[in-house]
């Protein structure tokens, strides 16, 4: 028989999670029901009602609970901008309106359509549990270091992760946003790749500059080092070496073959996405 | 009223109300569960099978089970029932395991270990040698003359993918023996092609087999020979075990190892004279049969008549092969060969205009064919082909002319617009002779007491209306309400041989014999006595002998016909387009119920439109890649527009109040057209379908 815990609360899915280590944790499920898998014992998070809120933390953070769904988001005016681009894109209304971003992370899919935009705006997973004596602890992790692989991530059996942290007093100051999702049709449809990229362009320069691919790799690709080489740069000066900084960064990238589509065509529309990225930076 | 004008549907209350019942609903008193173990090589002989200990209750279902033949019977019989000791495509049905618990049964099917000594499969369309079916025909002078004397000879090779048929009930069947008698229900078009094979397979003669229709969640030619299958598969094990056994396919199982459309690769080499004009066309067809003949044969047919399309070509010259591999055998999919030549000869001819410089829709005027001008069969277009006026309505509709004047002009930036215009037939009922040979449709009306009616006919309906358009067409016949007209699924106990549910015949064919059934009855009405009528299958007598070696005479009776326009825009950075509108054109002939015909267009539309753009299936080492809907993708809403849809009456005699096949005829030219308009768009000339955005990317890359 399955052991199935309802918290209410993120302390009770602590609890449950310390009763039940390594107990699945179901947060919207919508991919949980696609892939049937066994467990002795489940936790749904989506009566935790303390999870289910977007709160604005005191270092100007925008923290979104493990329970807080695609369509909850789009309702939300706190919410970046980048988001309403991307939600839209994910599967259907149906799935949206069940779904959660913490899902889409833990998950860990190289396809999870949210990936890349958490992944430029440095996002952080906030991860709890219980210590021996019932006191909650937490730590956060960063995106790209808590997703190890493909359906890997950094949690242990008694941890749960209770919501995402936006540092957004660092992104506001982005001025340019660009998102773009391609798959095999305009819904119900897993990405062959992604891309979300921003700027900060002052008076004619890029300040700050970031890229992020999906479904090219194992996790969201980004080029710390490459980004801070660019930082500095005349917009003009880049959008005149195009060709050569867009080479650059793509010779980082190799995506494979596989069912939805081909490496060489993933590759291309990485870089045609980037590049367009380029063509959109004013100034 | 006009018998155009639509009515609630005879199986809209059961079937919105959930009360309908698919195969999966209904239960069997004592029945138990079927699961097949499939092969897991392409091709090899078994080795062994090594059972794991079966608990009480549970069985193995083998071949030695077969009563009679282990062969599944379809225009001939290849295909064994369970492989004996060969298997010759992965996914191929060995044994079946039964008992009542599912769960178990799965268990120890995936338990089962059967070893093989593997042969070099062939695994490709390019790799194969042998044939199932092959012809050659020809009409006019020799076509090396005609390619001696040509000014200018253009050759082109296009290939086509699998499609698959996506129907929204999977495969399902449940057997019952008891005193000698084995009695199938399932999901199906062809009550009588089960009966049959099953006949065979039982050795049971037409009194011991009874076969029954359940509700079918779509079929789209995909449970023409199928059912037959696994129809035989759980009779077999219903006689072994003494319990009625169910199968119903997972999604994965049904889309890896049951029949869809066929791959094909065809190359035209088409001849020009000094004047530009066309004077020979030279076809050479190969479709990928997979493992077993099957429907291959018949599937082949239809692909060469339609291998020269709409046009009136002096010197034609077509060959044709199915070829057998070691991959998953292919069968009927709506269109039924005709959308792979339709595709290869709409793209052709727009290459050649492209070459001489000329508009195509202006090149393709110069050859469309007309009332008596000669088939490639040598057969002759009988009736009236409303083309011209079918031009006319599209471009009151579209604007196409002035549109595509609009996107030759050249284009920049990131998206760009182009417009394709197709123009296809669909050859009306069975090719060639076989109504008359094989078929011999009979049905029958049966008058009650009461003065209401049943119709007695082996038709199915699988979401295309037919129990309502035939209930209209004798509800008229007779004057009396259409609510007087009762019509059950079709059962072998109680309904005559009327033919299967496929070729886009049940209305046009089955539908005349239910008209003239009606007619017969009201002239010999009795109120309040029991009556019955009975019609069999005239053969049209205007119709030129047909000689099926020869491919020669009159393939068909009469054909209908269908004009597309697809307008799109191309994003040139992920090679992906989105449709600004699409329309569809048909001569039906007449329309029995007009919101039953828009359902046929909008639907057949996008299967067409998801077969030329993103309908992508591959094998690899004989494994179908793409076995769910997850990667196996078919349009959705939101990857339409509203389609402009519109109909020009061109009544036909031999169909009951002119109706001409319909069904088909929607499907096969949405793919050209979408092409055509990807090429305008683009700049580029392909050769291939599916054009997904990874093949049009791919040629925006290369430079120049």
């Amino acid at each position: 028989m399955v052991r199935t815990y309802y918290p209410d609360t993120a302390y009770e899915a602590m609890k449950a999670r310390s009763e039940a280590p390594g107990a699945l944790l179901v947060s919207g499920g919508t991919d949980v029901m696609v892939r049937k898998p066994a467990y002795e014992a489940v936790i749904i998070l989506n009566g935790a009602g303390d999870l289910a809120e977007i709160r604005q933390e005191e270092d100007g953070s925008l923290f979104v609970g493990a329970e807080v769904t695609y369509a909850d988001m789009m309702q939300d005016h706190r919410i970046p901008e980048i988001f309403r681009t991307c939600i839209p894109g994910i599967a259907s209304p149906a799935i949206r309106n069940a779904g959660t971003m913490t899902g889409n992370i833990c998950n860990a899919s190289p396809a999870g359509d949210t990936l890349p935009v958490l992944s430029i705006m440095d996002a952080q997973v906030v991860i709890g549990s219980l210590d021996a004596s019932g006191q909650e602890v937490s730590r956060t992790e960063g995106l790209l270091s808590f997703i190890q692989g493909i359906r890997k991530i950094d949690l242990l059996p008694t941890e749960v992760v209770l919501g995402v942290r936006l540092p957004l007093s660092n992104w506001e100051r982005q001025n340019v946003c660009y998102y773009q999702k391609v798959g095999s049709r305009r819904a119900e449809s897993i990405s062959k790749a992604s891309f979300a990229a921003s700027a900060r362009v002052e008076d004619g320069t890029i300040k700050d500059f970031r890229a992020s691919w999906g479904s090219v790799g194992i996790k969201p690709v980004r080029f710390p080092d490459l980004e801070k080489k660019y930082a500095g740069t005349p917009v003009s000066d880049l959008k005149a070496r195009k060709e050569a900084v867009t080479a650059d960064f793509i010779e980082g990238i190799h995506p494979i073959d596989d069912q939805r589509s081909t490496a060489a065509y993933r590759r291309q529309v990485s870089a045609n996405l980037f590049s367009d990225f380029i063509d959109s930076l004013g100034g | 009223m006009d018998i155009s004008t639509p009515v609630v549907k005879k199986d809209h209350e059961v079937k919105m109300s959930g009360r309908a019942e698919y195969i999966a609903d209904h239960p069997f008193p004592g029945e138990i569960w079927g699961t097949m173990v499939r092969s897991t090589v392409p091709f090899g002989k078994i080795r062994s099978i090594k059972l794991p200990d079966l608990p009480e209750g549970y069985t193995a279902v083998t071949a030695d089970d077969v009563p009679g033949e282990n062969l599944l019977k379809v225009v001939t019989s290849e295909q064994p029932i369970f492989a004996g000791d060969t298997v010759r495509f992965l996914g191929e049905g060995i044994l079946m395991i039964t008992g009542p618990d599912l769960t178990e049964v799965k268990r120890l099917a995936a338990e089962t270990e059967v070893t093989y000594e593997e042969y070099e499969p062939v695994l490709s369309l390019d790799e194969a040698t042998d044939t199932c079916a092959h012809y050659h025909f020809t009409k006019g002078r020799a076509m090396d003359e005609v390619f001696a004397e040509a000014a200018e000879v253009i050759e082109e090779t296009f290939t086509t993918g699998y499609q698959e048929q996506a129907y929204l009930e999977p495969q399902g069947a449940v057997g019952v023996y008891k005193d000698g008698r084995a009695e199938i229900f399932g999901s199906m078009q062809c009550p009588y092609y089960v009966k049959n094979a099953c006949k065979q397979t039982m050795g049971l003669d037409d009194d011991h087999v009874r076969i029954v229709q359940m509700t079918t969640g779509g079929g789209f030619g995909g449970k023409e020979d199928y059912p037959s299958l696994i129809g035989c598969q759980v009779a077999v094990a219903a006689k072994k075990t003494g319990h009625p056994v169910r199968m119903i396919l997972n999604r994965r199982e049904d889309m890896a190892s049951t029949p869809k459309r066929h791959p094909s690769k065809i190359t035209y080499k088409v001849a020009l004279d000094g004047s530009k004009h066309i004077t020979g066309i030279k076809a050479d067809i190969l479709l990928d049969a997979g493992a077993y003949a099957g429907l291959s044969d018949v599937v082949l047919q239809r692909s060469l008549l339609s291998a020269i399309g709409c046009y009136n070509i002096e010197n034609t010259d077509i060959t044709g092969a199915a070829m057998l591999t070691n991959l998953v055998s292919n069968g009927a999919y709506r269109g039924f060969g005709a959308p792979q030549s339709f595709f290869a000869i709409e793209t052709m001819m727009d290459h050649i205009a492209y070459k001489l410089g000329k508009d195509p829709l202006d090149f393709k005027k110069e050859y469309f064919v007309k009332q008596g001008d000669i088939t490639c069969s040598e057969g002759v277009f009988h009736h009236h082909v409303p083309i011209p006026e079918m031009l006319e309505k599209a471009e009151e509709l579209t604007d196409y002319s002035s549109k595509y004047a609009e996107y030759k002009k050249p284009q920049t930036g990131r998206f760009r617009k182009g417009i394709g215009m197709s123009m296809v037939f669909h050859g009306c009922g069975f090719t060639g002779a076989a109504e008359k040979e094989f078929i011999k449709a009979v049905v029958k009306i049966h008058k009650y007491a009461d003065d209401t009616v049943e119709i007695l006919a082996s038709n199915s309906d699988i979401g295309q209306g037919i129990k309502t358009t035939f209930a209209k067409i004798v509800a008229e016949g007779l004057g009396i309400p259409l609510s007087d007209v009762k019509i059950e699924n079709p059962d072998t106990d109680r309904v005559p041989d009327s033919g299967p549910t496929v070729a886009s015949r049940s209305l046009m064919i089955v539908g005349k014999l239910l008209e003239r059934a009606a007619a017969r009855l009201k002239a010999e009405w009795k109120p309040g006595e029991e009556q019955e009528v009975e019609e069999h299958y005239k053969h049209p007598d205007f119709m030129l002998p047909w000689d099926g070696k020869a491919f020669h005479g009159d393939a068909y009776p009469t054909y209908s016909w269908a004009l597309n326009v697809v307008e799109l825009e191309l994003d040139t950075l992920t090679g992906q387009s989105r449709l600004l509108s699409v329309c569809g054109i048909f001569d039906v002939g007449k329309d029995i119920d007009r919101t039953i015909m828009v359902g046929q267009a909008q639907g057949g539309m996008l299967q067409g439109l998801g077969y030329g753009s993103i309908e992508n299936m591959e094998t690899k080492e004989g494994r179908v890649l793409q076995n769910s809907f997850t990667d196996y993708m078919i349009p959705t809403a939101e990857d339409t527009v509203p389609f402009q849809i519109a109909f020009i009456d061109n009544p036909y005699d031999g169909g009951p109040k002119g109706a001409k096949g319909a069904g088909e005829l929607t499907l096969v030219g949405a793919a050209p057209a979408f092409e055509a308009a990807v090429e305008q768009a683009s700049g580029k000339r392909f050769f291939s379908i599916p054009l997904t955005p990874e093949k049009v990317l791919m040629a925006l890359s290369e430079k120049g």
